[in-house]
Order: C-alpha cells, then sequence, then structure tokens
C-alpha cells in the first residue's frame, strides 16, 4: 500500500515537474554570435537557433538550444565556419532506412561546406560530412527525401544517409549557388543557382538544366499545380516564372517564397504577393511590405493559418498576413533588420530571431504590439492640398474667362505654392528620378573587391583612418537605410541629424569634421539620405566634405 | 534651391562666421550713414520693416524655398532706393539667418538679395507708383537667379561644373516654388508694402516741409 502511494506521489511530482517545464513565462536572449539569418526551430522541449557570426570576422557561427524556459542545453561553435551561415536547421524525427536507424536529430549545414548531424536533446555529433567550397560551402536549404538528406552544396548536390551520413548521390553542376535550396519532387531533385538556370537532377544522376532568366535563383524552386515556380532576381527587379514562363514582375530582393495549401507567398523589397495556383496560379494581391529572407507559415488547429514575413528594414518587425486586405506588423521590443522566419511551437508558442541576434520566446499569451495594416494610409496631407488647388483653379476661372490676368494670378497662385510646398518633397524626388534616368552614372566599382558583391549593393566609408567598404547587401531602396545596414554590420557608428530637409549624417565612427557627403555610383548626392534612392547594384561612397 | 536637402555647404569655423557677419554689418551700416533729414522715423520704418520681413521668413521658413524676402527686397529697392534697399536686404538676411541656420551661405544669400533690391531700385521705381507687371517679371528673374547664386555656395573642390550643373537641375522643382511664391507674395502682400513705405516717406516729407518754414520763418 505504502509503495502504491508513494509511486502515485512520484508519478504526481514527477508531472508536476513536467508541467512546470512546459508552462514558461517569455524570454529573450543576446546571443552575441551576430545575426540570426534563418528561422529557430521550435522541438517538444527546446529552440534551436543558429547565428552567423558577424560581417567584421569579431563572432563565430553558433548553434545553440535552450529549453522552453530559455536556460541553455546545449551548443556548438564552428570556428572555421565562414561568413553567410544561414542555411536553414532541419529538424529529422527519429527512423532506420539507409545506414541504420537514427535517433531525433538536427541536421547543420556551414559555410564552411560541412554537414552535421547532431542529437537533438544532446547536441552530441552523430556524423558529419564535407563538401565543396568555393569562397563559400553551403547556404540553401536542405531536404528530406525518405531516408537521405539532400544537400545543395556550392557547385552542386550531394545526398547522405540519415543514419550514418554515408554518401549516396553527388552530383557536379556547372553553376554556383547561394542560398540555393532544394526541392524534393517526385523522380528528381530541383536546384538553382547564380547563373538563373533551374538544374532537375534525378535519382539516376542525369542533369536536365534550363536556363529560367537573366538571374539569381535564391530559393527552393516551388512545386505548384501549375508547374515549377521561380522567383528570380534581376539587377534591379524580380521576376516570377511558372514552368519556365514569365508570370509577373515584381519589385527587387524577392524572399524565399512558400507554398502552402496551393497558396503561394512571395515578397520583395516592395510587396508581399499572393498567388492561388489551385490550378493555373493566379494573382490574388500584392501588399507593399519589405521583406528579403524567409517567410513562414503558422498553422492552425482549427485549419486556418497566416503568413509571417520579417520586414527586412530598420523599422524591423514581421508582417502577419491573412489575406491582402487583412494584415498586421507584429513588433518585438528589440526590432531591427530581419530576414528570418520565426519558429513555432505546439500551443500557438512562437520565437523569433532578427539582425541583432536576439532571440525572443513568446508564449501565445504574450502580446506583442501590433500595427494593423490592410488598408494604406490615407495621405491627408496631399488630398487637403489638392483639394486647395482645385478649389483655386475653379475660383480663377472666371477671371481667365474675362482676361482678368491680375486677379486670375492672384486666386491661381497660392493654390499652387501650397499644393507644392506641402508636396515638395514628393514631387522633387519625382523630378530627381526622372533627372536621374537621363543620365548614365559613370559608376563607383573597384576591380580589387570581391567578384561576389557584384550586382549588389556596396558601400565605402572613408574615415580619416582608411577605407572601408563592405558589398553584398540587397534589398535597400534609400542611401540611409543602405548606409545604415552597412554600418551596423561593420560595425561603425553613424550619427544624423534630423532638420525640416531630412536627415543629414553628422559623424561617421566619431569623425565629425566638416560634414560628411556622399556619391552614388560616382555621382554626388543630391537629395537627402532618406530621399536617395538607390539600385540593386548601387555603390555609396562616403567622403569628408 | 537654397533649401532643397542634399549637401552642406562648407562649414566655416567661427571666426570666419563673425568676419562674414562684420564685412555684412558694415556695408549695411556704410550704406545706411547717408545725411538723413529724419534719421529717427527712417530708422524706424527701416527697423520695422527689417523686423516684419524677417519674422515673416522665419515663420515661412518650414516651406522648403518659399522666400516673402525676395519680393520684400524688390519692393524695398523700388521704395527706399538702392542704398537702403541693398542694406535692408543684408540686415534681413542676417537676423533671419540667426534664428534658422547661419553660414557661408550667409554671404551668398544677403549679397543675392541684395542684388534683388538693386534690381527693384533700378525696374521698378517709376513715378513713384510700384508696376505690378514689371514686379511680377522680376519675380520670376530675380527668384530664379538668387537661388541660382545661392548655389555657388555649394562648390568646392571636389565639385566639377557636371555635379554643379545636375545640382541646378535638381533644384529646379524648388526654384519653381520660390517663383511662385514670389510672385504670390508680389500680388497679395507687395501693394501693401509699397503704401506703407510711401505712406511713411509722404509723411516725411510733410514734416520736412513744416521744418523748413520753420527754418525760413527763423
Amino acid at each position: 500500500m505504502r509503495l502504491v502511494a508513494l509511486t502515485l506521489a512520484l508519478i504526481c511530482f514527477t508531472s508536476l515537474v513536467s508541467a512546470h517545464s512546459t508552462v514558461t513565462d517569455n524570454w529573450e536572449k543576446d546571443l552575441e554570435n551576430g545575426y540570426i539569418s534563418t528561422a529557430p526551430l521550435v522541438t517538444e522541449h527546446l529552440v534551436i537557433v543558429r547565428t552567423s557570426g558577424t560581417w567584421d570576422g569579431s563572432g563565430s557561427p553558433h548553434v545553440f538550444a535552450f529549453d522552453f524556459s530559455g536556460e541553455p542545453v546545449w551548443q556548438i561553435e564552428n570556428p572555421h565556419a565562414l561568413h553567410n551561415d544561414l542555411s536553414p536547421l532541419l529538424l529529422v524525427t527519429k527512423g532506420q532506412g539507409c545506414g541504420g536507424t537514427w535517433q531525433d536529430m538536427v541536421i547543420i549545414a556551414w559555410a564552411d561546406g560541412k554537414v552535421q548531424a547532431l542529437d537533438v536533446a544532446t547536441g552530441t555529433e552523430q556524423w558529419s560530412a564535407q563538401t565543396e567550397v568555393d569562397t563559400w560551402g553551403i547556404t540553401g536549404s536542405l531536404a528530406l527525401d525518405g531516408d537521405l538528406v539532400v544537400v545543395p552544396t556550392r557547385q552542386g548536390l550531394s545526398t547522405y544517409c540519415l543514419a550514418d551520413g554515408t554518401l549516396q548521390q553527388r552530383v557536379e553542376l556547372n553553376q554556383l549557388g547561394w542560398r540555393n535550396g532544394v526541392t524534393v519532387s517526385d523522380d528528381a531533385y530541383l536546384l538553382g543557382n547564380e547563373e538563373g538556370v533551374l538544374n532537375t537532377i534525378y535519382r539516376n544522376g542525369t542533369v536536365i538544366s534550363e536556363s529560367i532568366g537573366d538571374g539569381k535563383i535564391r530559393h527552393a524552386p516551388l512545386l505548384t499545380n501549375a508547374g515549377i515556380l521561380i522567383h528570380l532576381q534581376t539587377k534591379s527587379a524580380s521576376e516570377i516564372f511558372i514552368n519556365g514562363e514569365l508570370f509577373l514582375t515584381a519589385g527587387p530582393s524577392p524572399a524565399m517564397p512558400v507554398i502552402y495549401n496551393n497558396q503561394v507567398y512571395l515578397a520583395t523589397s516592395e510587396d508581399f504577393i499572393f498567388l492561388d495556383c489551385s490550378l493555373e496560379c493566379e494573382n490574388i494581391g500584392i501588399t507593399p511590405f519589405h521583406s528579403n529572407g524567409e517567410i513562414a507559415i503558422q498553422e492552425f488547429d482549427d485549419g486556418e493559418w497566416k503568413v509571417w514575413a520579417p520586414q527586412n528594414n530598420p523599422e524591423g518587425g514581421w508582417g502577419v498576413f491573412t489575406t491582402t486586405e487583412d494584415w498586421m506588423i507584429l513588433q518585438s521590443p528589440n526590432d531591427d533588420y530581419a530576414t528570418a522566419a520565426p519558429g513555432f511551437g505546439s500551443n500557438g508558442t512562437y520565437v523569433l530571431g532578427n539582425d541583432k541576434g536576439i532571440l525572443m520566446f513568446y508564449t501565445s499569451q504574450h502580446n506583442n504590439s501590433v500595427i494593423p495594416q490592410g488598408h494604406e494610409d490615407l495621405d491627408y496631407i496631399f488630398i487637403i492640398t489638392t483639394l486647395i488647388l482645385l478649389v483655386s483653379i475653379l475660383a480663377s476661372a472666371p477671371a481667365f474667362i474675362f482676361h482678368l490676368h491680375e486677379k486670375l494670378l492672384k486666386t491661381l497662385l497660392p493654390g499652387v505654392v501650397i499644393f507644392m510646398a506641402f508636396n515638395i518633397t514628393m514631387i522633387s524626388t519625382a523630378w530627381s528620378g526622372y533627372l536621374s534616368e537621363q543620365i548614365e552614372p559613370e559608376g563607383d566599382w573597384d576591380d580589387s573587391w570581391s567578384e561576389e558583391w557584384k550586382g549588389s549593393q556596396v558601400v565605402v566609408f572613408e574615415l580619416p583612418e582608411g577605407q572601408i567598404v563592405f558589398g553584398g547587401l540587397s534589398g535597400h531602396k534609400t542611401v540611409e537605410s543602405l548606409t545604415d545596414d552597412a554600418a551596423f554590420r561593420v560595425g561603425i557608428l553613424i550619427e544624423k541629424e534630423t532638420f525640416d530637409s531630412g536627415e543629414w549624417i553628422k559623424s561617421i565612427n566619431g569623425h565629425e569634421g566638416a560634414g560628411w557627403e556622399f556619391k552614388i555610383d560616382g555621382e554626388r548626392g543630391l537629395l537627402g539620405i532618406s530621399e536617395a534612392e538607390v539600385t540593386s547594384d548601387s555603390v555609396i561612397r562616403w567622403y569628408p566634405a | 534651391m537654397v533649401l532643397a536637402s542634399g549637401t552642406h555647404g562648407p562649414l566655416l569655423e567661427s571666426g570666419w562666421l563673425l568676419a562674414i557677419q562684420v564685412v555684412l554689418i558694415t556695408t549695411a551700416f556704410l550704406l545706411l550713414t547717408k545725411p538723413s533729414q529724419n534719421p529717427r522715423r527712417e530708422v524706424l520704418l527701416l527697423s520695422s520693416i527689417v523686423l516684419f520681413t524677417a519674422a515673416l521668413r522665419v515663420a515661412m521658413e518650414p516651406l522648403p524655398n518659399v522666400q516673402p524676402v525676395t519680393m520684400a527686397c524688390l519692393v524695398a529697392g523700388a521704395r527706399l532706393g538702392l542704398r537702403r534697399g541693398v542694406a535692408f536686404a543684408i540686415m534681413v538676411t542676417l537676423l533671419s539667418n540667426m534664428v534658422i541656420s547661419d553660414g557661408w551661405w550667409t554671404l551668398f544669400q544677403a549679397s543675392g538679395w541684395a542684388m534683388v533690391a538693386a534690381a527693384g531700385a533700378k525696374f521698378l521705381n517709376s513715378e513713384g507708383v510700384l508696376n505690378m507687371r514689371n514686379l511680377l517679371y522680376l519675380s520670376v528673374v530675380t527668384s530664379l537667379l538668387f537661388d541660382w547664386w545661392v548655389s555657388l555656395s555649394i562648390i568646392d573642390s571636389s565639385t566639377t561644373f557636371s555635379d554643379f550643373m545636375l545640382y541646378l537641375a535638381n533644384g529646379f522643382i524648388f526654384d519653381l516654388l520660390h517663383i511662385f511664391a514670389t510672385m504670390t507674395f508680389a500680388m497679395w502682400l507687395a501693394p501693401a508694402l509699397s503704401d506703407l513705405i510711401s505712406e511713411d516717406a509722404t509723411l516725411t516729407e510733410s514734416v520736412l516741409a513744416v521744418g523748413e518754414t520753420d527754418v525760413v520763418l527763423g
């Protein structure tokens, strides 16, 4: 009897402890090892997240595992990994097949070409493999194919047995890849690359290459009912192809699209795009939004879902979309540039990470501040001043008819001045844009820079202690946004001053001097930093006045 | 153009800034040290319209390149004559820039508006009546030229000719706004301002006439 009571008490105590470990508070961690560029994984008991290291090399890439109370469980570091460690972590549930059996694992692909399978619970390495490196190694998303893990490597594709990492298939390709995620279809693997070529790799090793267009494929191709969907990144915009046919032209620096229930979600630096691919793909809506990284689906028990996309600008936050008309921006206390999708757990928990390297864990009870969206804010100033202009035109009409020139001017001019004065930013930006189109910039490319930066956005800081250059950026539309991003990544402090005419740079890394000026592709900047626009391959050069 | 956002003109050390202000104040002082028959009244008139115009400029500062000073300089030049018109332009610039922002460009603005006042004195001062048609024409020409003149302040050793031309081209919308705003002020405010100055001048003359009679009688 006593034994039974003791057993019951033990069971109760265990369940209490177990219950305690699942009921958690919100928490956040500054991982201090660079950016979180890919979604955290949420397992039954753990949050697993990877950091990419910093661009200036001061931090090394890590993978951390925390329990739901935020306590570290295990962590690993890859001091040899190169920058750009942003291949999504892949969770594998236990099973058996090629090579034997395996436990629950997380598979990590590194920018130094290494593929590593770790035990989820302990972080112990189960097996590892090495793939080729050309400047960097793996940056795309892996995929599972039965008992194999399919790895899109820098210049090819490898498959490994999940149980022991035995290489099963290796295919060399002609093109280099970057964020070249792989998709597994019934009979082949689909893989894009930096030359806009879609490779279809059959399991027997046959490769069929199809040039989609003049651009880069930086996501895993999507299989839709209408065919294979590719969001091709072009020089200054992007193009959506379905089965090799151009379907839609969109904004620059596309995000990695996802498909769910035949709905395809895509994003660029300008828009969030909704396609319905139930039969043929149909564009069902476009919403202004800036996202260049991952997009994720949050599923609910009732079969509904929401689409999350990180906002990749200084305001940060995550767009949470239900429909084109119904969406909001979820803000966190640490908002910054973000490209990682959230990780979702059961019971509505979600985990966010951003470029500051801050990991945030929230339970469903927690209400982050949200900004409802769904309709564009009305520009009341524009509307009112336009009305004033129209009224002044109407009021001056009689004077015009009766040739009363003085009265005509007296009535018309105030309306014109009010309209122009209050909309001068819009008008002058349009005018400068028109002028820029007429002028071919001389360019500011330096041949000593990395070839990888070609076609991307580059920022040069001509500091008194020497020149600092940072390239490979994308998705920025203004000098301010691009400068802020580059400065953040190289650890340069930017101090700004706000004037009526906009924001100006006061000092760079503490150097104030006689002020700072900038050039865009060799041409002196003529607008304020928040108005001056850049293209997808602009070079911004900051130099002392 | 002058308020177009984009690049700073060169920033000056405080010593240079002081030197510019001294030069401008001295110039204004020299222009005003002309013998006057009723200096107190003249000082009062000039001070009040300088204060009014400077205050109007400061009030209008949030509206980019809406410059009431251009119209005021044209009228002041026409009604007060070349010397006082130029002095007026310099004083308004110095006073308003103390509130808005002072720098290398103050020299260009003061000299620019001084030239506008000179143009007003030269082309508008006919038979004591403000010629509205000419005022409107001058509003267009002087607003544009003033902007181009002040734009010279951004030139430094790194500025090429094409840079400068591009700068002017980019600022065209701001130039246009300056032109329209000056025309608006000319239509709505210039007659009143002109009458105010003329009325005061008439009063001054009548006071002077009494004085002269007194002298004759004495």
